[in-house]
């Protein structure tokens, strides 16, 4: 049996929590906090991670990066609307376009699955309505509506019956955060109403959107979106991107067709 | 009792903190030879506190009187930190300052982490593409240009630290954007980027590397018209050479997989094409390579026509 004259308390099990130097009655005996208000050393750090995790604490930053006291970037009122989407936005615009490669499903013996390939532009706003002042929350929502031209419809003629593809949407988008960091990781599910030409049709009907998507921060990312319509699937993958960074690109490729006359009948 | 817990306290408070002090090795007591240990002192953890008289709720331990440097954490002082930088070959002065880019974070720099840049290729091209399936080895081939503009995530993926600063090692990320090239060829592209960085300066070198899915969106139709196009979806690749984020010189390819199915139309059908390209890539707020890739848009738009 060990007693307390051979060898002194482990202070690792000491009852209570660790001292502070407050002042004391004496110079070797100090008065604890009261046992009401237990000292953060009781509460063991919070789990860093995976999800929904800030910025860790750190000692070390890149140099020329945000900080974590920074505003987030193109942003008004303190985050209470921002250009660029990001985790601790109230209210963002959103505004990217984007590529992607799919399939062009049939119903029916009308024709086989060909490939589908279309370019997008998408627009709109998004809250995180839960959000409260100096607080955070994963959820956003929004409206978005979007134009997009595709592939036409499969033909067996030599003609070109469809020579593309329009369809407008309506989407409500559904999103959740899972970081809180800058440009932070987020799906989104955006789910509306699609008005497009059905095959080779001339005529305009209304069908179901469906899209998923994982992005970074209001810049974009990867997606994947279906149009469904009666007897006419379109599904693609592709990458979003945001209009600061797309615009130009957009109107590189468009400066560089018409200076080589695209536009005017150069074959 | 009261007073038997309080004379334990002025006992155990008199006990040295058994804390290892990094600093003035010359004033720590030299460690003592490890008593031998009777089996029946070997105890549980439950048995060394258990006898222990309770300490009353508003009273706990005192620390031990310590000098002033040493009550709290960094337990370091600046000549451990030089002692800890000597043993793994540190510099013994880590940098305090470090420089701004000069375009913000628009271009890639090693200083910066998340970066999104858009890039404009300009590069030579050497095309092929299938010609007619009834000859042997028909193959159309002909000397081109590719246009290609790129929009990337770079996302530090490897970083390195100096002092209290951190640099990209490695950046990845998806990517996505447009390819150009003769008559009116209009990709798009939809993949993966990296660069790894070999140093830390404004014009440091480094390798870029991508690859992407590569689909063909626009182009002139069955009718002779400039629209949408379709195309199965291919694959593309390349590696580059750069300095900073400014520029590289690149080197790839790029395969456009035939549609050829038996169940597919014939005017729905595609050949088998692809390129090998060798150009320059660089960041478009610079002006140079959007410049450039734009007047080899028009160029050979113009000039060049597929066989």
């Amino acid at each position: 049996m060990v007693t307390p004259d051979s060898e002194p308390a482990p202070t690792e099990v000491a009852p209570t929590p660790a001292p502070t130097p407050a002042p004391a009655p004496s110079a070797v005996v100090v008065l604890a906090p009261p046992p009401a208000a237990p000292g953060p050393a009781r509460t063991p750090p919070p789990e860093h991670g995976p999800f929904f995790a800030g910025e860790p604490a750190s000692e070390t930053a890149f140099p020329n990066g945000p900080r974590t006291t920074d505003k987030p970037r193109l942003s008004i009122g303190g985050g209470a609307f921002c250009f660029v989407d990001d985790a601790f936005c109230k209210s963002s615009l959103i505004l990217t376009a984007d590529v992607g490669i799919g399939v062009n499903i049939v119903g029916g013996t009308r024709s086989p699955d060909l490939p589908y390939a279309h370019f997008n532009f998408r627009g709109g706003v998004v809250f995180k309505p839960l959000m409260r002042k100096d607080g955070w929350h994963p959820w956003g929502i929004g409206l978005v509506g979007s134009w997009s031209r595709g592939t036409g419809a499969p033909s067996k003629e030599t003609a070109v019956v469809s020579p593309h593809t329009d369809t407008w949407r309506v989407s409500v988008v559904n999103q959740m955060w899972l970081s809180k960091k800058r440009n932070g990781f987020h799906l989104d599910l955006d789910l509306g109403l699609i008005r497009s030409t059905v095959l080779d049709g001339k005529g305009q009907f209304f069908g179901t959107n469906a899209s998923l998507s994982a992005n970074w921060g209001g810049w974009g990312g990867i997606f994947m979106s279906g149009d469904f319509l009666d007897h006419d699937t379109r599904v693609v993958f592709g990458f979003r991107g945001h209009g600061i960074a797309t615009a130009p690109a957009i109107g590189l490729i468009l400066l560089g067709l018409l200076a080589g006359g695209a536009f005017g009948g150069a074959q | 009792m009261s007073l038997l817990a309080t004379s334990l306290l002025l006992v155990l408070a008199q006990q040295p903190p058994r804390v290892q002090r990094p600093t003035a090795p010359g004033t720590s007591p030299a460690p003592a030879a490890p008593a031998p240990v009777e089996p029946a002192a070997v105890t549980t953890p439950e048995a060394d506190v258990a006898p222990t008289p309770p300490v009353p709720q508003d009273m706990s331990p005192a620390p031990a009187p310590a000098p002033a440097p040493e009550v709290g954490p960094p337990f370091y002082q600046p000549e451990d930190m030089q002692a800890l930088r000597q043993r793994h070959g540190q510099s013994p002065k880590p940098p305090t300052v470090e420089r701004k880019p000069v375009f913000r974070c628009w271009v890639a720099d090693p200083t910066c982490g998340f970066v999104i840049e858009l890039n404009a290729t300009s590069a030579y091209a050497f095309r092929a593409r299938q010609g007619s399936v009834n000859e042997a080895n028909d193959i159309n081939r002909w000397s081109s240009a590719r246009v290609q503009y790129d929009v990337w995530f770079s996302i530090p993926t490897m970083v390195e630290t100096r002092g209290k600063f951190r640099y990209t090692r490695l950046s990845l990320g998806p990517k996505g954007g447009i390819v150009a090239s003769d008559s009116k060829d209009i990709w798009g592209n939809v993949g993966i980027a990296g660069r790894y960085w070999f140093s830390r300066k404004r014009f440091a070198p480094n390798l870029e590397f991508t690859s992407s899915l590569v689909f063909k969106v626009a182009g002139n139709n069955r009718a002779g018209n400039f629209d949408s196009v379709r195309g199965p979806m291919g694959f593309s690749a390349d590696v580059a050479f750069g300095l900073g984020g400014f520029g590289s010189i690149v080197v790839g390819g790029q395969f456009d997989s035939p549609l050829a199915r038996e169940d597919v139309p014939d005017v729905e059908r595609v050949s088998a094409g692809g390129m090998f390209f060798l150009g320059f890539r660089g960041n478009i707020v610079w002006g140079a390579p959007a410049a450039l890739a734009v007047g080899t848009h028009a160029i050979t738009t113009r000039a060049v026509t597929a066989p």
